[in-house]
């Protein structure tokens, strides 16, 4: 029988997906890793298969599948072993693109949606800025309406897929004195003049991911690079936002789950004072406590998850998910170190990359302290 | 005035002292050191030229107290060269090998050993955890065997700190594979006391009664040693 809220479509999704992982990620996780990057191939690889597109429409190319089919594959990525390509491809599948579909015109989704599925095109997001990121009233980035277009002026950074990006969905400012209303999407070809990768940063994980800060000097946009209507930008991020936090959740417990497994196997296997260390209490406990709070912490991304399914739009669950995966992810990672013990703490094992992967998840995708203040507001707090 | 009851004037001296020393020395290289995953061995000579190694430990071996509080003022001012590593380092030398040493040696060796350590003219380390065993102690596996006036010790030591470039290792080493048997292959009543406070805890009572202690020893092992690799 399929765990709720699947069916078995999607255990078989599931199966395809994990294979594929299996053998053509997993394997290159180390070298990916070392490197700094995963090959471009793997995008178009996940788009020839339609791992890119499960839920999106046949017309684009898409699986016509509904998004809980994204849940699996944001879970099953994390069996290749290395957050960052995870991450890399959830930016692509649920962050970069999905405003594409809901807010584009037809050409807009004839121009970029369909590469965008296809694998053709990688795309990244440009919404963080050296000083502004969740607080997004505050970027600093301008497009100043020209003639036929926009000219744009700023910087964004730490933009996953920045330095390999086709195509940035971009939020600026069109309106310095309009508040909420003076902010704007639009979707940029980074080939375009003025645009520039100032350089990569380097980070504690995710270091298959390429993470940019990026440039915009005197960039002209034409008019149709405008995505959804002028000023509605601040509230269609946000829309946007919610997918990404439920994907991230999805993917930081999946993650969770795999570091618990790995944890259990050498708990039962590395002995100290005569017996396994599963089988000192103080152990034992750890890995009860742990799966208990993975366990419940992935039944309130699938609530979540189940709700968007079903058409809803649960800020306040998928805050909520954000923040306790978030939380379990890295005191799971935390405590799976403690029991690998020297060896955990040394980079010959892969819970070191897990521990320091988990711990961007407090932070992306908007802050742990974010998280809390959405839900104290929808708390009436 | 101190700002704490526990400090005096001269460990405020001390403490002046030090951190001059380590903001101006230590912290300006502290991303290099980081960024190479080394730091230059002639550290120690520098930390051991200003006595800040021999804190703790008193003048016919070479230090300046015994002071516990100021060796505590240094530990707490290495800190500020912003590199766990360089101070762990620093730490593993004088908080464990020294202190093994001087704790559990004969006069002799420390002559031979401390003192240079304490000078910084040698670097060392302590070698307990192995690929199968750390606070398990009494599970080590690493053995050493009379050979008439000599041990001959084998086995494998790891997560060593200055393992790789120390002079000298202490080195925990079971001498009695057989505990019940435990012949005392031991180095003098102090030696013992390390023995048992290292392994008793978890042995059944029979055991216990039997040897008093897992058949544990330490040595001093010099890089040069035949047999020695790091």
């Amino acid at each position: 029988m399929s765990h709720w809220p699947f069916s078995e479509e999607h255990d078989e999704l599931r199966d395809s997906i994990r294979a594929f992982v299996e053998a053509e990620l997993a394997p290159h996780a180390e070298e990916w890793e070392a490197r700094g990057s995963f090959p471009d191939r793997v995008f178009s690889r996940l788009g020839e298969l339609g791992f890119l597109g499960l839920s999106y429409p046949e017309e684009y190319g898409g699986g016509g599948g509904d998004y809980l089919c994204n849940i699996v594959l944001a879970e099953e990525m994390t069996g290749s072993g290395t957050g960052g390509l995870t991450m890399a491809v959830a930016v692509q599948t649920d962050m970069a693109v999905p405003p594409l579909f809901k807010f584009g015109t037809e050409e807009q989704k004839k121009r970029y949606l369909v590469p965008a599925l296809a694998g053709e095109k990688i795309f990244c997001l440009g919404i963080s800025e050296p000083d502004a990121g969740s607080d997004v009233a505050s970027i600093a980035t301008t497009a100043k309406k020209v003639d036929g277009g926009w000219l744009v002026n700023g910087r964004k950074i730490f933009i996953t897929n920045g330095r390999r990006a086709n195509v940035m969905t971009l939020v600026a400012k069109t309106d310095r004195d309009a508040g909420h209303q003076g902010i704007s999407l639009f979707v940029v070809d980074t080939d375009t003049a003025g645009y520039k990768v100032e350089r990569t940063l380097d980070k504690v994980g995710m270091h298959s991911s390429d993470t940019a800060e990026i440039s915009f000097t005197d960039m002209f946009l034409p008019e149709d690079a405008l995505l959804g209507k002028e000023g509605e930008g601040f509230y269609n991020i946000s829309w946007e936002l919610q997918g990404e936090r439920l994907i991230g959740a999805a993917g930081a417990i999946a993650g969770a789950h795999r570091m618990f497994d790995a944890a259990r196997g050498y708990a039962l296997q590395r002995h100290t004072f005569g017996k396994p260390i599963a089988k000192h209490q103080a152990i034992r406990y750890m890995l009860a406590d742990m799966i208990t709070e993975i366990e419940a912490a992935q039944q309130l991304v699938y609530e979540a998850a189940w709700k968007v399914n079903a058409g809803e739009y649960p800020v306040r669950e998928i805050s909520m998910a954000k923040l306790l995966t978030g939380e379990v992810a890295w005191k799971t990672a935390d405590r799976c170190m403690q029991i690998f013990g020297g060896y955990g703490y040394a980079m010959e094992f892969p819970i070191q990359r897990a521990w320091r992967d988990a711990r961007l998840i407090r932070i992306g995708g908007g802050t742990d302290e974010v998280m809390r203040e959405v839900i104290g507001r929808i708390e009436g707090l | 005035m101190s700002d704490t009851l526990l400090f005096s004037p001269e460990h405020d001296e001390l403490r002046a002292q030090v951190r001059g020393f380590v903001e101006k020395e230590l912290a300006p290289y502290a991303e290099e050191w980081e960024r190479q995953g080394e730091f230059p061995k002639s550290i120690f000579s520098r930390v051991g030229e200003l006595g800040l190694f021999g804190m703790k430990f008193p003048e016919e071996v070479g230090g300046s107290g015994p002071d516990f509080l100021a060796d505590a003022v240094i530990t707490e001012e290495l800190v500020g060269c912003h590199s766990g590593g360089v101070s762990a380092s620093l730490g593993a030398h004088k908080d464990l090998a020294c202190l093994y040493l001087y704790n559990f040696g004969t006069s002799e060796q420390h002559q031979r050993w401390l003192r240079p350590a304490i000078e910084g003219r040698s670097v060392g380390g302590l070698a307990v955890t192995e690929p199968d065993a750390g606070s398990d102690v009494a599970s080590l596996k690493c053995s050493a065997k009379r050979d008439g006036d000599d041990w001959i010790i084998n086995g494998s030591k790891l997560f060593i700190s200055n393992g790789a470039w120390a002079d000298f290792v202490v080195v925990a080493a079971k001498t009695d594979q057989v505990v019940e048997g435990a012949s005392g292959a031991r180095r003098g009543d102090k030696e013992k006391k390390v023995v048992e406070g290292a392994s008793g805890a978890r042995r059944g009572d029979k055991e216990k009664k039997a040897a008093g202690h897992g058949g544990l020893t330490l040595f001093v092992v010099e890089k040069g040693m035949p047999g020695f690799e790091a």
